[in-house]
């Protein structure tokens, strides 16, 4: 036997693959729109809550802006900054999901290790710079509104913050996260070794 | 019907053929091949928005094929292509009379495409497709004399395996 015979055998098996695509159609639109319609749910749901946090953030300003300095103004601002910045990721990535698929494999491959890697830095590295700079932000914001209240008020209000800041920060990079974490590390080792194999 | 959708009939209706012996040659159990046959006609569907015509349409629907075969086995380790149980696949004794001899060849085809590695999967079932080195080159992104070099050992390989298998282990 030769290669040529083992490729007529192989070309001439029966397909019993669906050719008549109308309903399967039907079927990846209905897998599609449900998938980003539960991204969509929830993306919704991530901004109506930030809008009314916005909304009573927004409010104190207003009412009080007149009472504080511009520490005050400053830590509202980088709030508002924060979570603008938060929904626009948010957002863009709902926009732009896409995969990449019709690129060749290398390039595939490499576009998929980076997006993992995104990810890995987004939970190791990036939530940490979020959660300093929003705790920053709370923390001028307590120091500016306690100036007149007394000490004991003070820290309380602050180490009760740096502790809900951080400790949230820290269930989500440990705890939450950790499985995620491995996840994504055993899918970066996987796609390489595919990649040095593949294209080595 | 849109033109999306006519685009999308009409490339399915040409190579559902190649795309399906492409996910079999690469998962050896049939039903995995077919959620992933399906898988790549949903990605064919969600990516044809993105087709830029920078590459010809068969090399963009074998790139979204094996792309889609790489990603599916990375999400679904549970299809690693681990040896069946002993006695899972094992001929029925009379199988010589059930089965036509072009059906007991093709098994051991099948066999022995699963025991070469995932990445020469891959790249036999392109091969077996009758796609060029320089084809397999560009769906792949790599060099076309790497590959022509891989494709031969994989083919020799292959034919190894197909002379050194007997009926009794497939």
């Amino acid at each position: 036997m030769n290669f040529d015979d083992i490729q007529k055998s192989w070309q001439a098996q029966p397909v019993n693959a669906l050719e008549d695509v109308s309903q399967l159609k039907e079927g990846l639109k209905t897998l599609w729109e449900k998938h980003q319609r539960k991204t969509l749910r929830n993306n919704i749901w991530v901004t109506v809550s930030f809008i009314v946090t916005l909304a009573a953030i927004g409010w104190i300003y207003v009412a009080f802006n007149k009472q504080y300095g511009p520490m005050f103004t400053l830590s509202i601002i980088m709030i508002y900054v924060l979570l603008t910045v938060y929904l626009y990721v948010l957002w863009k990535g709902f926009a732009y999901r896409q995969n990449n698929l019709e690129a060749a494999s290398q390039e595939y491959i490499d576009y998929q290790i980076s997006k993992l890697n995104w990810r890995r830095k987004t939970i190791t590295v990036y939530s940490w710079v979020y959660a300093t700079i929003l705790w920053i932000a709370l923390v001028i914001y307590i120091i500016e509104l306690t100036r007149t209240g007394s000490a004991l008020f003070r820290y309380t209000a602050l180490g009760i913050t740096t502790a809900y800041a951080f400790g949230i920060t820290w269930w989500g990079r440990f705890v939450k996260c950790k499985k995620q974490l491995i996840e994504i590390d055993d899918m970066t080792h996987d796609l390489q070794s595919i990649k040095d194999k593949l294209l080595a | 019907m849109n033109n999306r959708e006519e685009l999308f009939n009409d490339l399915v209706k040409r190579n559902h053929a190649s795309i399906y012996r492409i996910c079999r040659a690469y998962l050896y159990d049939a039903s995995h091949a077919d959620d992933l046959y399906q898988e790549v006609l949903y990605q064919i569907w969600n990516s044809m928005a993105g087709f830029k015509g920078n590459a010809q349409v068969s090399t963009w629907i074998y790139r979204v094929a094996v792309n889609t075969a790489i990603n599916y086995n990375i999400k679904n380790k549970r299809y690693q292509h681990l040896p069946l149980p002993d006695g899972f696949n094992m001929p029925d004794e009379d199988v010589g009379s059930v089965k036509q001899e072009q059906e007991v060849q093709l098994d051991k085809l099948r066999y022995c495409i699963q025991q070469l590695e995932e990445h020469d999967r891959l790249i036999i079932s392109l091969v077996l497709e009758d796609k060029s080195y320089k084809e397999i080159a560009e769906i792949l992104g790599s060099n076309t004399n790497l590959v022509g070099v891989k494709i031969s050992r994989i083919k020799a390989r292959l034919l190894k395996l197909m002379e050194n298998t007997t009926s009794n282990e497939f």
